[in-house]
């Protein structure tokens, strides 16, 4: 009896013990301990020239959003990793379908994807502002180029993991190709377009950065490289805040999103 | 008329599917898959073949579904009423259901590709799951079945096809002893109602005996059909209480022997 009575207590908190419990309190907690104990180091043991201070950070982001200047960059760099990375889905996974389509043209295009697929795509970036400028083509095409080879490689994948049973079943029940491609083939390779995306959003962004660190007039890559020319170390933290926040946001979203499509995978 | 009478008075005109001097060969280096089988089943007999692995029992399954091609021979299923295509209905050991649709949306295949009009869908699917017991699950998704929940799925979707010809390729081999004995039954109480044909390959005799008209019995290198045997046990049946049967016994125990002298 005793027992049992014990055991209700356990599993029947309260609300406000099951929150000192939860993970996330325990996160949140350590984010704190961590943003204090920068904060004191900041302001007693190292200058704050070099590691700056949250407090500063968090003044900075108020001024920036106060002026607009923070939409007016976020903007920006949402724009290039957005269209990089819409871009690069269609297109690769285009042509994942198409090499799974075409093997034989698969297999003799396929060092040169490997080529390019191996290349750091950083090289291109100064081609890329050669050829687009320093505005939005230049950074979306470093995107483009960042995320491509994902969505191609993951298709491609996808169409050669996929299981031949249900298939030649459909076949033997007079299924027509359409219903085939429809039915088995689209939902298979969703999986792996939807893990194509979780990948890919970080390079996305680190795509449309690196545009930006090389040659451009706005976004939260030219704050940060404009503030670490004026050795404001404030400024380059404040940037990389921003963008840690971003790449969370973009990251839950993606992973939410794929959870949804992907509920049957208990 | 109803069915069972068309098969007593039309099996003999004109076989369900007729197989004659058919062969398959992978590779000419070793012994063919099938070498001149020749077979027929009549219309609504449910015969059961069995034998050792690589005999080309599943082969045999294959050529006649169109999965695979024979070297010679002739293979023909004899066309629906009506004159249309025949409608073949295949089921695997494994039970390739589509793992990111529901048991509802799964069945719904063998619906879509029969031919039903769309409106009837829903109510075939929901007398369906409820001849296969599995009410209460109809938007769960495969992986949250068990195996013999799985396979259940497929022989719903099997019969939503309305199949002219069943091929059955060891539906319940994955499963573990109760389960393949109690699919066994539900399998029998569904085809006596509609009695179709039914070719049901399988490596477990007593199995083969329980269910079938008719054993065939298959050798290997190259695959070839060793013996046949009619089932006289009365229908409906009971495939539990037929294994205390002594001349259940002793048909397993021949069939047993005719399979030991192919090693």
């Amino acid at each position: 009896m005793l027992d049992a009575s014990t055991a209700t207590q356990r599993v029947a908190p309260t609300r406000l013990g099951g929150l000192f419990k939860s993970l996330f309190f325990h996160q949140a907690l350590f984010l704190v301990v961590m943003l204090m104990i920068w904060e004191v180091l900041g302001a007693y043991v190292f200058d704050p020239f070099w590691s700056s201070r949250p407090s500063l950070i968090a003044e900075r982001l108020v001024y920036l959003a106060k002026r607009g200047d923070l939409t007016w960059h976020m903007s920006a760099t949402l724009t290039e990793a957005g269209l990089g990375l819409a871009l690069g889905s269609v297109v690769g996974v285009s042509l994942g379908l198409l090499m799974a389509r075409y093997t034989r043209a698969a297999r003799i295009t396929e060092p040169l994807f490997m080529g390019l697929y191996s290349l750091p795509r950083v090289a291109l970036a100064p081609l890329f502002i050669l050829w687009f400028g320093i505005g939005l083509p230049a950074k979306v095409m470093m995107s483009f180029s960042m995320v491509v080879f994902v969505f191609v490689l993951n298709v491609l994948e996808g169409v050669r993991a996929l299981d031949r049973d249900p298939i030649d079943l459909m076949r033997t029940m007079g299924a027509s190709n359409r219903y085939i491609v429809r039915r088995v083939m689209l939902p298979a390779i969703l999986t792996w377009i939807m893990a194509s995306f979780r990948i890919s959003v970080g390079l996305a962004l680190i795509g449309a950065l690196v545009g930006e660190l090389i040659g451009s007039s706005r976004g939260l890559g030219w704050y940060i490289e404009r503030s670490a020319g004026q050795l404001d170390t404030t400024g380059v933290f404040t940037g990389i805040i921003i963008l840690i926040a971003i790449a969370m946001v973009a990251n839950n979203i993606v992973a939410l999103v794929s959870n949804r499509l992907t509920r049957w995978r208990a | 008329m109803t069915k069972s009478d068309m098969t007593s008075d039309m099996a003999p005109a004109r076989p369900k599917l007729f197989i004659e001097h058919l062969s398959v060969v992978f590779n000419d280096d070793i012994p063919a898959a099938i070498g001149d089988v020749s077979l027929q089943i009549a219309e609504g007999e449910f015969v059961a073949i069995v034998g050792p692995s690589g005999c080309g029992k599943s082969t045999l399954l294959k050529v006649v579904a169109g999965l695979q091609a024979a070297r010679s021979g002739t293979v023909e299923v004899a066309r629906a009423p009506g004159g249309r295509d025949p409608k073949i209905g295949f089921m695997f050991q494994r039970d390739t259901l589509l793992p990111w649709a529901t048991v509802t949306s799964n069945i719904s295949v063998g619906c879509e590709l029969s031919g039903v009009p769309k409106d009837k869908h829903a109510e075939r699917i929901a007398s369906l799951i409820s001849l296969v017991r599995l009410q209460g699950y109809e938007n769960h998704y495969p992986s949250a079945l068990s195996g013999g929940m799985r396979q259940r799925v497929s022989l719903a979707r099997l019969l939503a096809f309305e199949p002219d010809l069943y091929l059955m390729d060891e539906p319940f081999g994955a499963l573990d002893y109760q389960t393949k004995i109690v699919m066994g039954r539900e399998l029998l109480r569904i085809w006596e109602a509609s009695r179709r044909s039914i070719v049901f390959v399988t490596h477990d005799i007593e199995e083969a005996v329980a269910l079938a008209d008719r054993v065939i019995v298959m050798g290997a290198r190259p695959g070839r059909i060793v013996a046949s045997h009619d089932v006289m046990f009365e229908r409906p049946r009971d495939p539990r209480s037929l294994r205390g049967d002594p001349r259940f016994g002793s048909l397993v125990q021949t069939i047993w022997s005719e399979l030991a002298i192919d090693d």
